[in-house]
């Protein structure tokens, strides 16, 4: 046995390059793969301790539909036997934003063991809850500390809180909230006494979930399409890394047929033979795995910071930016490189066993494949496309999104050889161009040997496209959405009413028309719904265009009494205009219109400022937009603002400030993706390289006899160029529909089931005349490697072709 | 060493003087001064043992590699030291080569893997070229790839394409050395005639006497010399 | 008095209430108990009781508690402890509605049987209905947990707890008088004249189902509650105690403790006659040696005792029914029923802290 593992492993010797090629494909698989398993270890890690700190999020919880669960129902469950925690949670505007305010008996609930260390080493002497109780403490993450200082309670730090969720004890929090007999959930405790009635006879009007999604909810359904994106993108970049391997497998094999057909007759069984070749691909594959995790935790240091601004930016889920090492992902990484090996050396297992079998067979020539080989391989990609259509289009969700993207992703990589076959037959070949013609018969030729790495191009292309579209899709909707939101010149935050009573003053005074908006957080649907409330002015008909709506929308919203409502809350609860959609309990209006919201995973509503004093709710005054007279700069007008008010130059902010910052987080947010396609690239390219140095021993014989009809060396090479460079043209036609198509169930669907907007998608066909050049310039640096080889190659090189047996 | 120089200037294509290689490392070279002309439509049988140069010589003659010394005069004109560019193009016109192994473009169908090396020469005729793969019996085997018919059939291929070419001279190295007896007298018979009807000229290197004889002239290559006749 | 005074008001102060460990300071006794009362009222010489108001809560008091525990034995002669203990402790004194309030409340209930000791623990605000004390009639409660009489008198109770393995429902039926602690109930704690209001019912008649994870068992015996409310107890040094409740044949009863301090043992008790007549103990009259250890809850508890009164002939051993009667609730003690032989037979209850 060790004779037999020494003598195939022995070829490797000779074959250094093929070799390092054959590992580092496999490395570079394990570690994009292992770096995305990093990074998606990591921030839910982080979420996990959030959720520890918070504590509730592995509990069930009982809900109200209406939101608002009457203090009494709490007692007389309590009553009843059931150990309920209850908490209360609503918005609440301490500063100049509006945070989640979450109430928690601390006597009941997990989070409270946390509390309790803060407590502590505040002050140690203190009893921890006395204070607590006693109304004055708020807990809050450290960042966020700062923003709270002018609230006026004890503040103590809660490092893994999510950024914008302040906790208190309930009593401080029914006071802040003003809701001292409604309670948000009731969080179902672990242990229970014996023989307790049901829930369902107890409060029948009341629902068990998991933990609703308050604001402060669960980060995990909101980064988990981001992370699932991550995913898809860390297993493509594998499985491209496996078309490398699997080509460098089955090509060591073929090139040792000659030793393993002798070592078959000097008696070697099969089974050993196989076992051989799995003790080799499993050496290789361990290798390649730990190069590839060591990479993998390069990577994932380097763009941790990026996904932590991704998830922090988009999503607002807490992330540490720090890497640690899991033994798990170490065990996970290996597993899949040595799997992903094994899985990639079928075929090769395969060949041995037809080899070892029929010793006396002529190599079976596989570069000969006919169409209906093609054809048969297009017939099973078809399928597929059609069965993950199917399912994506008859279960919609997040999950069957993204088996419709796999389906329609491995099946256009199925159908790509018959394509670019057939392809190559619409190409013109008259007498007058015999090279042409020579050139195109070979492509053929060399499609198989070659289809493997175009379809790891063509996924890694249209993941581009898609990906791409996506990204510039959404960044554009957002950034005409910022431009449609601040209709106003000026922004100004007032501190104290008194303020705003000046500011509205002296508005008037200035001919400057101000657009105050109030706000009342409430919820709808068992969900937070935050309503604001405006003045008419003409600048919201003219400035702010809607995605659905009644005619005369505006006189509907400021006269009539109806509403506008955002995308999230119309897909939610399934509103058009024209229905009516609950406000709050006892409270409901008419839709008059639908608005894009973008990067809120939370329902709003517009209504007239007088809809809203009408129902005598505590209201705040969020902004005051100012819109300058025709012909007034700016500038002058914020500079007489500040002077007029005494304002410091932060309060009042211009609208192009608010968009550039706006989109420069936006952009900041989306680094990785842009890092991750060029990787995938990149990765692809290589598949290419490695393709072509491994046909590199039998393309010589083929090319010789061109050369002795005098065909020139550079000719040659120009040709192998030209041909790396054809079937990426023409892979590429294939990916741009598909990457389109990706990005529109991305935009489409899995977005829309994921935060509840649609984005319209836009193309941008520069992005495509860019990345096509990308596209043809790695195949022209993969091609280049033979293409030099060929150029320096030697004459009795070539005559060596015909003067030797092979 | 022939006497009738008038006649030299028109029929005289080839002109191989002085030529010497020598390949790395070896102390001995494998062609010392060696020389010989060839005329336009004269079939010739270059003959020596093993391991003499006759391969060498053949692919210096085919402009594919360069002697040390010497000339090779084709027309009068010295390929023996043209760059990679010239002598593809003398190569594309010019000459035809036929080896034992690995003639044919596997991509190619026999109808264009005959066609091709006329139309990169830009002299394809479609009248002659069917009539060579008439005549070498390939009219049934046009659409089939190499890989799908015999070795005996592939050679005639070969030929076939070569010829197509009517290339001022053909170079075969050992053409039939891979078949058996009858298909290579057949091959043979078959190459001598269509070369003539080429009016092409041909340099044969075979190890066979029998063969040989069957050529105009014979030349032996030994002790990197050449000479005329059969040398036993 | 004093102990179970001291003993009763252990887990109340919130201080310490959450976060796994508390850090007992051995400067404010256990649990926080010796700290000062600012702002509540504190027990004053004097001033008699008034039933049935006094049944209900004083939330002007810092700590108060129903504290009641049964020897009880099934019909196979099998014996077994109950504990049903409803606890309030005030943040700061007075009422307020709703989460406001200040009051916290606790209830702790146990079933001890010879072989498993079963337990759990409530905690309840104040102010929101979850827990508290009502008149008209009588009722002490938390979450399910009640304490319920017929009318405003502590004569007749019926008595339910749960937890996730264990419940009990007993009817009570009082067989004497309400027993004054004290001067008529006031009950002085300490040489520096720590004090508390404090009266018990000692004699009920017990009849009712307890349920085991075995299943249900039928019982009989003896009970014992405890009324007490207080502002500041225990003494800054006093760490812990070991108090007795003993039901001794012939219808006599004791209850004693010793509180253990730096400055020496404390012992103090009453001495009730069937009828109801009570004669203090002079302190440092009865004595208490540990007599056997068993490690409980990872500590080494004393669960015998021989306990000596001289001025009434007894002279007994007092043995654990139960050595792992743990109470491993937010501030842990033991607790259990124990059996009383020597000069005297009869059986009781036991109670010990600060055994860390």
């Amino acid at each position: 046995m060790r004779l037999t593992l020494a003598t195939l492993l022995r070829h490797w010797r000779r074959m250094p390059l093929q070799l390092g090629l054959m590992i580092a494909g496999l490395a570079l698989a394990t570690a994009l793969w292992s770096a995305v398993q990093a990074i998606n270890g990591e921030a839910r890690a982080s979420y996990a301790r959030a959720v520890e700190q918070l504590g509730s999020a592995q509990l069930p919880a009982l809900t109200a539909p209406d939101g608002h669960i009457p203090l009494a129902t709490y007692v007389s469950l309590r009553r009843a036997g059931w150990q309920l925690s209850p908490v209360l949670e609503g918005r609440w505007s301490p500063g100049r934003r509006p945070v989640t305010l979450m109430g928690v008996d601390v006597l009941s609930h997990p989070v409270t063991a946390a509390m309790a260390a803060a407590e502590a080493e505040a002050d140690p002497d203190a009893p921890p809850f006395a204070t607590v109780m006693q109304r004055e403490t708020l807990f809050a993450h450290p960042d966020h500390l700062p923003d709270l200082a002018g609230s006026g309670y004890r503040l103590l730090p809660l490092p893994h809180l999510p950024p914008d969720v302040v906790i208190g004890d309930l009593a401080l929090v029914a006071t802040l909230l003003d809701r001292p007999d409604a309670l948000t959930r009731l969080l179902i405790l672990p242990e229970q006494p014996t023989g307790l009635t049901p829930l369902a006879e107890l409060a029948p009007n009341l629902r068990v979930g998991r933990v609703q999604d308050g604001v402060a909810g669960d980060p995990q359904r909101l980064t988990r399409s981001f992370h699932l994106n991550l995913s898809a993108f860390g297993l493509l970049s594998f499985a491209v890394g496996l078309f490398i391997v699997q080509g460098s497998v089955t090509l060591g094999l073929e090139q040792r047929r000659g030793q393993i057909q002798t070592l078959r007759c000097l008696g070697v069984p099969l089974s050993q033979l196989m076992l051989a070749l799995a003790i080799e691909l499993v050496v290789f594959a361990l290798v390649a795995g730990l190069i590839g995790l060591v990479i993998g935790y390069g990577l994932a240091g380097l763009l941790l910071p990026d996904v932590t601004a991704t998830l922090r930016g988009l999503y607002g889920a807490p992330v540490d930016g720090e890497l640690t090492l899991r033994p798990g992902w170490v065990l996970s990484g290996l597993a899949m490189s040595v799997g992903g090996t094994l899985l990639a050396g079928t075929q090769a297992f395969l060949a041995l066993r037809r080899m070892a079998r029929s010793l006396s067979q002529a190599p079976v020539s596989g570069a000969r494949r006919g169409a209906h080989h093609w054809l048969r391989l297009a017939a099973g990609g078809l399928v597929l496309m059609g069965l993950g259509t199917l399912i994506g289009g008859i279960w919609p969700g997040l999950l069957t999104g993204f088996v419709w993207l796999a389906g329609l992703m491995v099946g256009a990589a199925l159908l790509l050889p018959a394509l670019l076959h057939a392809a190559s037959h619409l190409i013109p070949t008259g007498p007058d161009s015999p090279l042409r013609a020579w050139l195109i018969a070979d492509s053929r030729l060399q499609l198989p040997g070659l289809s493997l790495s175009l379809m790891a191009l063509c996924l890694a292309v249209a993941t581009n496209i898609g990906v791409g579209t996506m990204v510039s899709s959404f960044r554009l909707t957002f950034v005409d959405w910022i431009d449609q939101r601040l209709l106003a010149d000026l922004y100004v935050q007032p501190e104290t009413e008194t303020m705003e009573a000046e500011l509205m003053h002296w508005a008037q005074q200035a001919g400057v028309r101000a657009l105050p908006r109030y706000q009342i957080d409430s919820r709808s649907g068992n969900a937070p719904l935050r309503l604001f409330g405006i003045t008419d002015d003409p600048r919201y008909a003219e400035e702010w265009p809607l995605l659905r709506s009644q005619p005369d929308v505006w006189t509907r919203l400021f006269d009539q009494g109806e509403i506008l409502i955002n995308e999230q809350l119309a897909h939610r609860q399934g509103l058009s205009p024209g229905s009516v959609v609950e406000l709050a309990p006892g409270w409901s209006a008419r839709v008059a219109g639908v608005y894009a919201d973008y990067g809120n995973p939370d329902g709003q509503a517009y209504m007239s400022i007088d809809a809203m004093r009408d129902r005598e709710m505590p209201m705040t005054l969020s902004q005051i937009g100012l819109v300058a007279p025709a012909g007034t700069s700016i500038e002058d007008l914020a500079q007489e603002l500040r002077a007029a008010l005494a304002l410091p130059p932060g309060a009042v902010i211009r609208r192009d400030a608010i968009r550039a910052t706006s989109t420069a987080i936006f952009d900041r947010t989306f680094v990785v993706t842009g890092a991750l396609n060029v990787l995938t690239l990149a990765v692809a390219g290589f598949a290419m390289l490695t393709s072509f140095l491994s046909q590199w021993s039998r393309r010589l014989p083929q090319l010789s006899p061109l050369w002795a009809m005098g065909v020139t060396r550079r000719q040659l090479a120009l040709c192998e160029v030209l041909r790396s460079l054809g079937f990426a043209a023409g892979t590429f036609l294939l990916a741009l529909p598909l990457g389109l198509l990706l990005a529109w169930i991305l935009l489409a669907h899995i977005n829309l089931e994921a935060f509840g907007w649609r984005v319209p998608m836009t193309l941008f066909p520069d992005d495509w005349l860019r990345l096509f050049a990308l596209t043809l310039l790695a195949a022209a640096v993969a091609a280049l490697g033979p293409a030099t080889r060929l150029l320096r190659l030697s004459p009795a090189r070539l005559l060596g072709v015909f003067s030797h047996d092979r | 060493m022939r006497q009738d120089i008038g006649t030299r200037g028109f029929l005289l294509l080839l002109r191989v003087q002085d030529l010497t290689r020598r390949y790395p490392g070896q102390t001995r070279a494998v062609l010392q001064g060696a020389g010989f002309e060839l005329d336009r439509g004269e079939s010739v049988a270059l003959t020596g043992e093993s391991g003499s140069g006759k391969s060498t010589l053949l692919h210096m003659l085919a402009a594919l590699d360069q002697p040390d010394a010497g000339q090779i005069l084709l027309d009068g004109a010295d390929i023996s030291r043209l760059d990679d560019r010239s002598a593809s193009a003398v190569r594309r016109r010019r000459i035809a080569l036929v080896f034992q192994h690995f003639n044919l473009i596997p991509a190619l169908t026999v109808a264009e893997n005959i066609a091709l090396h006329a139309r990169l020469g830009k002299c394809h005729e479609a009248e002659w070229t069917n009539h060579l793969a008439e005549r070498m019996g390939l009219a049934d085997l046009m659409r089939r790839y190499p890989e799908q018919i015999s070795g005996g059939q592939q050679q005639r291929v070969a030929i076939a394409r070569a010829l197509a070419l009517r290339p001022d001279v053909l170079l075969a190295d050992e053409p039939t050395g891979n078949l058996d007896e009858y298909a290579s007298e057949e091959v043979l018979r078959l190459m001598l005639e269509l070369v003539s009807e080429a009016g092409s000229a041909l340099l044969l290197v075979t190890h066979s006497q029998q063969i040989a004889a069957r050529c105009q002239r014979h030349l032996h290559l030994s002790g990197g010399q050449i000479t005329e006749g059969a040398c036993a | 008095m004093i102990a179970s005074a001291v003993v009763r008001t252990c887990a109340l102060a919130l201080g310490v209430l959450v976060g796994g460990a508390p850090t007992v300071v051995a400067a404010q006794g256990y649990a926080g108990l010796g700290t000062q009362a600012e702002g509540f009222t504190v027990p004053t010489p004097g001033q008699s009781l008034e039933f049935p108001a006094d049944h209900a809560a004083h939330p002007d008091y810092r700590i108060e508690w129903w504290y009641l525990t049964a020897t009880l034995e099934t019909a196979s002669g099998a014996q077994l402890g109950v504990q049903w203990t409803l606890f309030r402790s005030a943040l700061a004194p007075g009422t307020a509605p709703g989460w406001n309030s200040p009051q916290v409340w606790m209830g702790h209930a146990a079933v001890t049987t010879q072989q498993q000791h079963y337990y759990a623990e409530r905690l309840a605000r104040g102010g929101i209905g979850q827990a508290g004390v009502s008149l008209d009639p009588f009722e002490a409660w938390i979450d399910d947990w009640a304490m319920t009489s017929m009318d405003n008198t502590l004569d007749g109770l019926s008595l339910q707890a749960r937890g996730d393995e264990f419940g009990y429902d007993l009817s009570l039926r009082a067989e004497g008088p309400l027993v004054l602690h004290g001067e008529a109930g006031y009950s002085v704690k300490s040489a520096q004249g720590q004090a508390s209001y404090y009266y018990a019912q000692p004699g009920y008649r017990v009849s009712g189902t307890v349920r085991l994870p075995e299943g249900d068992l039928e019982v009989t015996g003896k009970a014992w509650l405890d009324r007490e409310w207080s502002s500041q107890p225990l003494a800054a040094d006093q760490s812990g105690w070991d108090w007795f409740s003993l039901h001794l044949d012939g219808g006599d009863k004791l209850m004693g403790f010793v509180l253990r301090s730096d400055s020496g043992d404390f012992s103090s008790g009453t001495w009730i006659e069937a009828d109801g007549t009570t004669s203090p103990l002079a302190p440092g009259s009865l004595a208490a040696e540990p007599r056997g250890w068993s490690a409980v809850a990872g500590r080494q508890v004393p669960t015998s005792w021989r306990v000596s009164l001289p001025e009434r002939d007894l002279a007994v051993e007092v043995r654990a029914l139960n050595p792992n009667a743990w109470m491993g609730t937010v501030f842990p003690y033991w607790e259990g029923p124990v059996e009383v032989s020597g000069s005297h037979q009869g059986r009781g209850y036991l109670e010990m802290t600060g055994y860390d």
